[in-house]
């Protein structure tokens, strides 16, 4: 097994707040790594950080054998790693098609000057064709015109992961995919998340509070608390760790979840 | 398709208005058509961008300068003045780049309004080059050879430089850059993670906004024939702004209407001595009551597809045609 | 020379203070750019002028009027007209307030003309010495207003239940509203207290600048460009920013040569927005969080 991600000695503040903490991970390619902790444990930030949306105090991160902190936020997608946000990153006055499309912003090779002047028309085209051809093998072809922010919350959610594998991602960092969604809406997600690894062979790296959809589809979990890693191992000696159970017992919505 | 239609429609219809239209109709018309192009590229930036500007009258004032002045020492021809003098006001928008990266809001605002103030004192101090306060006269322009001086040919090549214009933007916005310049305003966070370079996208918007603004100053210059400072001060700026929210600022259509709008609004109220400031004031204060996102916006609320399909049957299907929306 | 500079740098910068307070106050709990404040203090400034001139009321109490005056206006300009523009995006209601400045403008010009007027110096003793440095009693009273209205708004936020409702309100709307503070009334009081404060600058500026139906703009850009080097939400930031300001407009106004000199405004423009590069959120404002979660 070969890292496709490794974090070490990752570490982050604001102010006198230390929000992650010389952390150490790594995700191998091919899995599904759970990264789970209780509230404010740090894990947004921990994907702002490798996102490069946030800058570390120390640490450094590898992706594919590349430095990653050498590369600007925008160029973070290029390398293969696209993400999806724990409060929703549609743009919601762009079409659900058009957010699509800008998840594959990086795959447009026209210059400004021919798209003012109405040339590079046929590469638009093919980008649509592509964004419509993604929606229809996800069952959601019927979407594609609609405004974003007037779809459903879960839908919503839905459209975001469908944006980020616009970009043909290496590795899919997925920040609370069913917060907010019933039972069944959260079978479907789970269902999602397979296929995308199963089929197109994408790394996922999920933050998420729902315990059993953890468990159930992550091969190796990682668990914060105060930014620190307290825990690591497959679901099952997760489940049964110590220090975890008290880390999440001092959290009652931990408690009822776990 | 539908629009495309109405677009040439109206062009059309435009071109044969100098057939019937009095001259200083006809020079309204072209003062129009330079606004509209700096409330095209306000929209850019402004609305499509979300970057706050109250200082564009200093692109303005750097394209109507710069225009005079190139076809006062050079002697080249309308198109070339034009386009040259849209490049170096588009140049001067880099500028702003560097406040832009690092402001939002109202922060960024006031850094506009900087440039704008900086811009307007400083063209009266340098008064060999612009005639300082009083101003300067602008050679007519030339073209093809012959000089443009009756209202009729200036009118057709305002006309003409907002038609190319207004297209530009057209296919900018529909392309992938419309949708990063969107994505930007609206989470800027979720932008860069779709691979959208916040540096370049703004500095496309500023350039863009600068380029556009600076051609309408040029064409304005033209069209007025004689430019001085005080016209391109604080309250241009204020006024360009105004015609975009007016008109719907994150839309192409609305930027048109407001600065089509506010260009003839003092002419409209002229007539009604003493009371044109007061029924202006009301005007600006009741579009935004009653059309809070702009004329357009107002137009788009109006006929979507629920509203239309409460009006009585043969309204109904006249409606859906207009609109291109048969069910 | 530097002594003085500083000093009438303070007076004058104490004045765009006030300026920005009021706007400020505004801004804080609405969140709207009243870009008719100029008109707006203009015409309360006139409504003291015309107490002053028209029935003799000795100078304090013609203030005091302008300032009940400015109030009333600003209540009813929140309760007759953002009241109902509600609806709107902020940026375009900066438009609503500009068109009540228009309408103003238009009524004091019937009203009151369209020639300049002065308007007297609340105090014009001889001025004071200190060393080589000369003070004029309305600097003076303007230095000491300036404390004075820091100390009330101090006061009033941190101690009366007003005060702290408005806070709120200003920190989070939505949480104000559900502790059951009326954000309404609240608004229409920052309304009238911002022009309240907005016209007593206007009569202390008035003296100075002239009074006519334009002399309050130039003032009120440089009130917006204080309270934006203080970090436009903070209200010691706005008297901050209003006294750097003139001392830094006077110091470059004095000491350089005078090809350059008239070109003070442009240098402060640009100097504002060195400072916002370095300090994205002013000198004293507060800083957004900036969550990307
Ligand atoms: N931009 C920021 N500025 C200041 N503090 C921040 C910022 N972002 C996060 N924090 C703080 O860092 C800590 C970790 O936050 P983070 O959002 O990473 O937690 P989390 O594990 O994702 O929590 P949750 O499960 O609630 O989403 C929290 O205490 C939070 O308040
Ligand atoms: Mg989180």
């Amino acid at each position: 097994m070969n890292a496709l991600l490794s974090v070490s000695g990752l570490t982050k503040r604001f102010g006198g707040l230390t929000a992650v903490d010389g952390l150490d991970f790594s995700v191998a390619e091919g899995q599904i790594v759970g990264l789970i902790g209780p509230n404010g444990a740090g894990k947004t930030t921990v994907f702002n950080l490798i996102s490069r949306l946030l800058e570390p105090n120390a640490g450094a991160i590898t992706f594919a054998g590349q430095n990653l902190l050498a590369f600007p936020p925008h160029r973070v997608v290029t390398l293969g790693i696209a993400r999806t946000f724990q409060n929703l990153g549609l743009f919601p006055y762009l079409s659900v098609l058009d957010n699509l499309l800008v998840g594959r912003h990086r795959g447009f090779r026209g210059g400004v000057l021919p798209l003012a002047l109405g040339l590079g028309w046929g590469e638009e085209r093919r980008a649509r064709e592509e964004a419509l051809g993604v929606l229809r093998s996800f069952g959601m072809e019927a979407l594609a015109p609609a405004p974003a922010s007037l779809l459903p919350y879960g839908t919503q959610k839905a459209v975001e992961l469908v944006r980020a594998l616009m970009a043909r991602p290496r590795l899919l960092l997925l920040d609370e995919p069913v917060a907010g969604m019933n039972a069944t809406e959260t079978a479907t997600m789970a269902q999602f998340i397979r296929r995308i690894r199963d089929e197109r062979g994408v790394t996922v790296l999920l933050v998420e509070h729902d315990m059993s959809l953890v468990m159930e589809i992550c091969d190796h979990i990682v668990v914060l608390d105060f930014g620190r890693k307290i825990a690591e191992g497959p679901p099952a000696e997760i489940q049964r760790n110590p220090r975890v159970i008290e880390a999440y017992l001092g959290e009652e919505v931990g408690r009822a979840r776990l | 398709m539908r629009g495309v239609l109405f677009a040439l429609l109206l062009v059309g219809l435009l071109a044969a208005v100098p057939l019937w239209a009095k001259t200083y109709d006809l020079y309204l018309l072209s003062l129009a058509a330079a606004n509209v192009i700096a409330a095209v590229g306000l929209a850019l930036l402004t609305g499509f961008t979300g970057q706050l500007s109250i200082g564009n009258a200093g692109f303005l004032a750097i394209g109507a300068y710069g225009a005079a002045l190139i076809v006062k020492h050079l002697g080249v021809e309308f198109w070339v003045a034009i386009p040259l003098a849209g490049l170096l006001s588009g140049l001067t928008g880099f500028l702003l780049l560097i406040p832009a990266l690092r402001l939002t809001a109202i922060y960024l605002a006031i850094a506009t309004l900087a440039f704008g103030t900086a811009v307007s004192e400083a063209l009266p101090r340098w008064a060999s080059v612009t005639g300082g306060y009083q101003g300067m006269r602008v050679p007519p322009a030339r073209f093809l050879g012959l000089n443009v001086q009756n209202d009729v040919a200036m009118f057709y090549l305002a006309l003409a430089v907002t038609v190319v214009m207004v297209l530009l933007a057209r296919n900018l916005i529909r392309s992938r850059v419309g949708r990063a310049f969107i994505a930007i305003r609206d989470k800027p966070a979720a932008a860069q993670a779709c691979g959208v370079s916040l540096t370049r996208y703004k500095a496309l918007a500023f350039f863009l906004s600068a380029l556009f603004t600076g051609i309408a100053g040029g064409l304005y210059a033209h069209v007025v024939g004689y430019i001085s400072p005080s016209e391109f001060g604080l309250g241009k700026s204020i006024n360009l702004f105004v015609m975009i929210a007016l008109g719907g600022m994150a839309s192409l259509p609305g930027p048109v209407l407001g600065a089509v709008f506010l260009t003839y609004l003092p002419h409209w109220l002229s007539g009604i001595r003493g009371l044109q400031d007061v029924l202006y004031g009301a005007a600006l204060i009741g579009i935004v009551v009653f059309m809070p996102y702009g004329a357009w916006g107002f137009v788009r609320k109006w006929t979507a597809p629920d509203k239309v399909a409460r009006l009585p049957r043969p309204v109904r299907a006249a409606a859906e045609f207009v609109l291109g929306r048969t069910r | 020379m530097l002594g003085q500079l500083v000093v009438s740098g303070l007076a004058a910068g104490s004045l765009y203070g006030i300026m920005a307070l009021g706007l400020i106050l505004i801004y804080k709990t609405t969140h709207i750019l009243n870009f008719g404040q100029g008109d707006m203090v203009m015409f309360a400034t006139f409504i003291a002028y015309l107490l002053l001139t028209l029935f003799r009321w000795p100078f304090p109490a013609a203030v005091l009027g302008a300032m009940v005056a400015g109030a009333l206006l600003g209540a009813l300009v929140d309760r007759g007209v953002m009241r109902w523009a509600r609806n709107a995006p902020v940026t375009s209601l900066f438009i609503a307030t500009l068109g009540v400045g228009m309408i103003l403008q238009a009524v004091a010009g019937w009203i009151w003309g369209y020639d300049t007027k002065p308007f007297p110096y609340a105090l014009r003793g001889r001025p004071l010495f200190l060393g080589d440095v000369v003070l004029r009693q309305h600097d003076l009273l303007v230095l000491v207003v300036t404390v004075l209205i820091s100390l009330v708004l101090f006061l009033l936020f941190k101690f009366t239940k007003v005060g702290v409702a408005m806070r709120a309100t200003s920190q989070n709307r939505r949480a104000a509203q559900l502790m059951g503070i009326n954000v309404g009334r609240i608004g229409t009081l920052s309304w009238a207290l911002g022009l309240g404060i907005g016209a007593l600058a206007g009569c202390l500026v008035a003296p100075i600048v002239y009074l006519d139906l334009t002399s309050m703009i130039l003032v009120m850009i440089k009130a917006i460009a204080a309270a934006v080097l203080g970090g436009f939400t903070s209200l010691p930031g706005a008297v901050v920013g209003g006294l750097l300001l003139g001392v830094i407009e006077n110091l470059f106004g004095g000491y350089m040569p005078s090809a350059i000199a008239p070109l003070k405004t442009t240098f402060v423009f640009v100097l504002i927005i060195v400072v916002l590069v370095l300090r994205p959120h002013g000198l004293l404002g507060e800083r957004t969080a900036g969550g990307h979660g």
